[in-house]
């Protein structure tokens, strides 16, 4: 589908908008969950579970409850509706009754007249416990014997929360056909978003309700979380998204906990109550990515192509349910990668541990297994002796091919097109020459290209079809301008600009004509989440139906001013086609709607197109549509030391249509970042279901130093009929692709096989030994 | 957060009645603060020393120089009377970074006595006396003494750091400073290896080394010291001395890393000295 | 413990606790919310304001350390209405994504301005390596603060 313009003046969606958010951030006047303060206000604490997996005997809130500054305690006895925080399943206590599951669960919680006095008051706790036994290795929950720890309604069987698979052909044949069969395990840890924001919400009691501010992604989760703990309808629950300080999946789920929490408090004392984590709380309380032990095996004839490949993959989840479920289901749809392979066998288990629960980020399940998928291909091209880029473009899936889950493409797969453009902007063949050189050359330091290629299925897919929907209200005021009310979510992505981008081209004004009002769940219908690289397209398609629906009733009104049945358009006004000289603008077309009592707003709606699954086989139309990246990283490793440096980096993405080149850009350089920090350095080292050092001091994640300058940036727009204008998903796709590639060059640096993350220099160093 | 209760002296004799009372010497909090923070530490009240004007000037003595405890880090490197000292500069640019350098003291790095200390090891290479000032006298002692193990001190109760002195080293030594670890800012050594060294007719004549990171202290491996002398700076002839500098280290694992791996890179980094000969 | 200072150009004169911390004192006590709380120890860079010119981190300063000084935070660096050119060229070259990091990344950039008019990419990296930034992988931030350099001279 090609780009459809209200019909006059210059497009605006391909263009380099500059974000509309961006003055108020550099002005230092956007206003954060912290920044905000109301009258009568109190800060809120939590008190939380010293023991990773415990039978409260007796929680003594007494010293709490007379510390200075307090204004009161809140327990499970305060909770007015049900003490359950619903997300996929409803096995999560908003406050642990009785038995706590993981290290900082909460038990309880205390507001004080000011953040000091809340925490110092929370110190004063005295909970005795009797321990249970406990387990925080996937494998040991799975054994015989483990205690239990998974709610069995909430689990597939025992402490495997779920168990999930694709079969597709024959693998036994599949490798009997192989000429070339490769192995390998592959081990990842936590990784945490680091968002530079911490979580924090205020509620706020109002006209017999709760009206929640908070720095969130899916407002219309926290909506039903706080109704489900109040006991009130949901017409009764407001949430108000503030300005989000960055979200990649942080701030899916963990804000309806923390919402919640915060509206107990301030229901039961009827004022304000702000809760706000620090940084060290954040860290060791909130969900991360999904540890992974992940097995592959995979096939291929002496050309290359690919005959099997048969996956068994184990995530921690954590304690509950919370995303796991669907963070599995990504992880399994994507495990056989870009390529077109007849055979396929996984099995893809999510496993209950005394852990802190794992959730959303960025990739959602996908980075673990594409990291095993792009290692088994780097070990493939290295057996057959053929050049990497090659092996993959021989295997990319191309439009009329079938995925592993049986799905045909139909259309929009750019595979093929990112991998011949990365070749060509790396200039791979003179790029790999000059990494030879530089090898001979040099005593203690070796360089290594990594190259990479993923498949990402926009929208919820298959497994939460109902979620893939949205809103759109958009209200064309009295003098031309228009508001614009959505119900996903700005959290530093540049959502914001990309919709009104999307409006103003729908309609046929400028940019500047546009606002967008602040996400409120009593402006729109639930829009879903705001999550898995979604906003863009089903989000920008409810905007494209509704700006559609407003044109249209624009053109009307022309028309009827006009007297005419038709008529042109220069600029931004409207003339009549055979007297050019009887013209209206846009402001006066709308003042003259005003003044004759039309219906000025309208509402526009969309949803993904269908999609379709069968558990038992894994089969069916997993998602709606796939974008596609290829990423090569040229990395220099230490050999004293196994400290390594990425110096050079390209990628290149097929989104479809790219709405806004400029903030695509920033989301890409920015998920490169990410995945640099996730291959090479973040590591949250826990003990007996204990993060150890839950600090930023510990936690290290790329500095400016650390991300190489010029990474080469470059889309091939293949378009997809269902988006608006033609556009895909965009957001967790560099993230994914960029690991990948960074520790493929660093296994070509040292000469060894990376199989776990991070390559954090000790690791290196122990490669470099292997290898040499 | 508030703090604990700060003061702020009339003058030295001031601040070293209130640190006798109990009050713990502020200059720039990088460190004091995030232990405050972490309950790691109580104090009754802080001491703001960090404006006194007995503790901060950076000026030149006989054969040395004298430099304030108060003084900060970007103070020290852009002081002219520093640029004798080019091992000090290597080794300060790598702390934290341009805003804690702006906060951060030398005095302050002395007084933590964290082997990680990037501050410490350049004044174990220069041989730094500390100068102490207390309520009955003043004292100095080298950094070596004074240090006695990770965040211990031999400072008495009552009396703080009024300055360090560092004398030149003999002209034409070749300044080296490495830190290690996973990112290139913001970052606390995992091991690190300063190093002044002196070469006539190609061979090493006299030799210092200093390690961070990689035991209670920072540490100087005296007998490989002495070892090098005579050698060429060549890989091969500082490859024979790696196991003796691996051997000589005291690590320990942390979650950093582990103690095998600080000992392999102690003695890995005795070969980036071959850097020197060509420079 | 009463306290005079200077912000944003402003002499001010406040009655604080004796243990403030320079961070509670502009967010809590002036209102100044532009100042932001990442970690609270020194490890991400968001509260980084200008103490005389110098890049501080608020959140490891008392509010005594900056009796009788100048203190500039984001909200002072377009105090007439109009953008600095800072401020402009990050708009221009899309440096700011979620922006929680960016009044600490254009104060620190401020600093190094004044310091060396003429930075090199390398030496931009190098002064913002202490402003954690986890949105933009720090290239459109780095082209913004060379951008802003040329628009100088």
């Amino acid at each position: 589908m090609t780009r459809r313009s209200g019909g006059e003046s210059d497009p605006i969606v391909g263009t380099p908008v500059p974000r509309l958010d961006a003055e108020a951030k550099v002005r230092g006047e956007a206003r954060y969950a912290d920044d905000l303060a109301f009258a009568g206000m109190v800060h809120v604490k939590t008190i939380r579970s010293e023991r990773p997996h415990a039978r409260i005997v007796r929680l003594d809130l007494s010293g709490v409850e007379s510390a200075p500054g307090v204004v009161g305690i809140a327990t499970v006895a305060d909770i007015p509706g049900e003490n359950i925080v619903p997300i996929i399943y409803r096995d999560m206590p908003l406050l642990a009754a009785g038995v706590v599951r993981y290290v900082g669960e909460p038990l309880a919680l205390v507001a004080a007249e000011t953040r000091d006095a809340a925490r110092e008051a929370a110190a004063r706790a005295r909970v005795a416990y009797e321990d249970l036994p406990a387990v925080f290795d996937p494998r040991d929950a799975l054994a015989h014997g483990a205690p239990p720890i998974a709610r069995p309604d909430a689990a597939d069987e025992g402490n495997a929360f779920n168990h999930m698979v694709i079969r597709k052909g024959d693998v036994a044949q599949g490798f009997a056909q192989a000429d070339v069969i490769v192995e390998g395990e592959y081990e990842v840890g936590y990784q945490e978003h680091a968002y530079l924001e911490p979580q924090g919400v205020v509620a706020v009691p109002e006209d017999g309700g709760m009206t929640v501010y908070g720095t969130l992604q899916c407002p219309f989760y926290v909506q039903n979380a706080v109704a489900n703990v109040l006991g009130l309808p949901l017409a009764r629950v407001r949430i108000v998204q503030t300005c989000t300080g960055g979200g990649f999946g942080g701030k899916e789920d963990v804000p309806s906990h923390l919402a919640a929490l915060a509206a107990v408090v301030a229901w039961k004392l009827r004022r304000p109550a702000k809760l706000v984590l620090d940084r060290s709380e954040d860290i060791a309380t909130t969900s991360k990515r999904h540890p992974g032990s992940i097995r592959y095996r995979t096939g291929a004839r002496r050309d290359g192509t690919l005959t099997a490949v048969e996956v068994e993959f184990y995530y921690n989840a954590g304690a509950y349910q919370t995303l796991s479920s669907a963070v599995l289901w990504r992880g399994l749809v994507h495990a056989p990668g870009p390529y077109r392979i007849p055979n396929v066998k996984v099995d893809a288990y999510s496993v209950a541990t005394n852990t802190v629960p794992c959730g959303a980020f960025r990739g959602f399940g996908s980075p673990q297994v594409i990291f095993a998928h792009e290692s088994q291909m780097d070990e493939l091209a290295r057996r057959l002796g053929m050049d990497p880029l090659e092996l993959r473009a021989k295997n990319a899936l191309r439009v009329g091919d079938e995925t592993a889950t049986g799905q045909v493409l139909t259309e929009s797969v750019g595979l093929g097109a990112c991998l011949a453009k990365a070749r060509e902007i790396s200039r791979w063949e003179e790029v790999q020459a000059e990494v030879a050189a530089f090898n001979r050359r040099e005593r203690f330091k070796r360089r290594g290209v990594g190259v990479s290629t993923v498949m990402y299925g926009v929208g919820m897919g298959a497994k939460a079809p109902l979620l893939d929907k949205a809103g759109a209200y958009l209200k064309l005021e009295a003098d031309g301008s228009v508001t614009l009310a959505v119900g996903t979510t700005e959290m530093g992505q540049g959502a914001e600009t990309v919709l009104v981008q999307i409006a103003a081209d729908g309609l046929g004004v400028p940019v500047g004509m546009v606002r967008v009002a602040p996400v409120d769940t009593s402006r729109v219908p639930d829009s879903g989440p705001t999550v898995a690289s979604r906003t863009t397209t089903v989000q920008g398609m409810a905007v494209l139906d509704a700006a559609r629906r407003l044109r249209l009733r624009i053109e009307d009104a022309v028309r009827a001013i006009l007297g005419c049945p038709t008529f042109t358009v220069a600029g931004h006004r409207f003339c009549h086609p055979q007297d050019p000289a009887r013209s209206v603008s846009f402001a006066e077309v709308a003042r003259w709607m005003w003044t004759r009592n039309w219906d000025m707003g309208v509402t526009g709606w969309a949803e993904g197109k269908p999609v379709d699954w069968d558990p038992a086989t894994g089969h069916g139309n997993a998602y709606f549509v796939y974008s596609y990246a290829c990423h090569i990283a040229l990395v220099e490793v230490d050999l004293l030391t196994g400290e390594t440096r990425v110096n050079r980096f390209w990628a290149v993405h097929d989104s479809g249509r790219i709405v806004n080149p400029a903030t695509a850009r920033g989301q890409v350089i920015g998920g490169i970042a990410q995945g640099i920090g996730y291959a090479l350095m973040e590591e949250l080292p826990s003990r007996d279901g204990r993060i150890l050092a839950p600090s930023f001091t510990s936690y290290h994640i790329p500095t400016a130093r650390d991300v190489p300058a010029g990474i080469a940036v470059a889309f091939v727009e293949a378009p997809y009929s269902g988006g608006p204008f033609g556009a895909k998903g965009l957001g967790e796709v560099p993230l994914m692709a960029s690991h990948a590639a960074v520790a493929n060059a660093v296994s070509s640096a040292t000469g060894g096989r990376l199989r776990a993350y991070p390559a954090i220099p000790e690791r290196v160093l122990d490669l470099v030994a292997k290898g040499a | 957060m508030d703090l604990p209760e700060i003061v702020r002296p009339r003058d030295l004799a001031d601040a070293v009645r209130l640190t006798g009372e109990g009050g713990k010497p502020l200059v720039g909090g990088t460190d004091l603060f995030v232990r405050l923070r972490k309950g790691a530490e109580r104090p009754p009240f802080l001491v703001y020393v960090g404006e006194l004007p007995e503790l901060r000037g950076i000026h030149e003595t006989e054969g040395g120089v004298e430099i304030g405890a108060a003084a900060t880090h970007v103070e020290i490197l852009s002081a002219p009377a520093t640029a004798q000292l080019p091992i000090l500069r290597l080794a300060l640019a790598t702390i934290g970074s341009p805003a804690l350098r702006h906060m951060g003291t030398l005095g302050g790095n002395v007084v933590n006595a964290s082997p990680a200390g990037d501050g410490l090891v350049p004044l174990y290479l220069l041989g730094a006396q500390v100068n102490v000032v207390g309520p009955a006298r003043e004292r100095s002692l080298p950094v070596e003494e004074f240090v006695l193990g990770p965040g211990r001190t031999a400072l008495q109760p009552g009396e703080l750091i009024r300055s360090l002195t560092i004398p030149l080293p003999r002209d034409g030594a070749h300044p080296y400073f490495r830190k290690v670890g996973r990112r290139q800012a913001l970052l606390i050594a995992v091991a690190s290896l300063g190093a002044l060294v002196w070469v006539e007719d190609g061979a090493v004549r006299e030799a210092r080394l200093a390690l961070g990171s990689v035991a209670p202290t920072v540490l100087r491996p005296r007998e490989v010291e002495r070892a090098l002398v005579g050698r060429p700076l060549t890989v091969e002839a500082l490859a024979e001395l790696r196991d003796a500098l691996s051997s000589a280290v005291r690590p320990i694992s942390d979650l950093r890393a582990s103690a095998d791996y600080r000992r392999r890179v102690s003695g890995n980094l005795l070969l980036d000295l071959s850097s020197l000969a060509s420079g | 413990m009463t306290l005079s200072f200077r912000v944003n150009g402003r002499p001010v004169t406040v009655d604080v606790p004796p243990g403030r911390r320079l961070l509670d004192l502009l967010r809590e006590d002036l209102g100044l919310t532009g100042t932001k709380e990442g970690c609270g120890e020194g490890e991400c860079g968001a509260c980084t304001v200008l103490v005389d010119g110098k890049p501080r981190l608020a959140c490891l300063t008392a509010a005594i350390q900056v009796e009788g000084r100048d203190v500039l935070t984001i909200e002072g660096l377009a105090a007439s209405g109009q953008l600095h050119p800072l401020q402009e060229a990050f708009l221009a070259t899309a440096g700011v994504q979620c922006g929680f990091c960016t009044p600490g990344l254009i104060l620190a950039a401020h600093a190094l301005l004044a310091e060396n008019p003429s930075p090199t990419a390398d030496e931009v990296r190098e002064y913002l390596s202490g402003n954690l930034c986890r949105c933009t992988g720090y290239e459109q931030v780095v082209e913004a603060v060379l951008r802003a350099a040329e628009r100088r001279r």
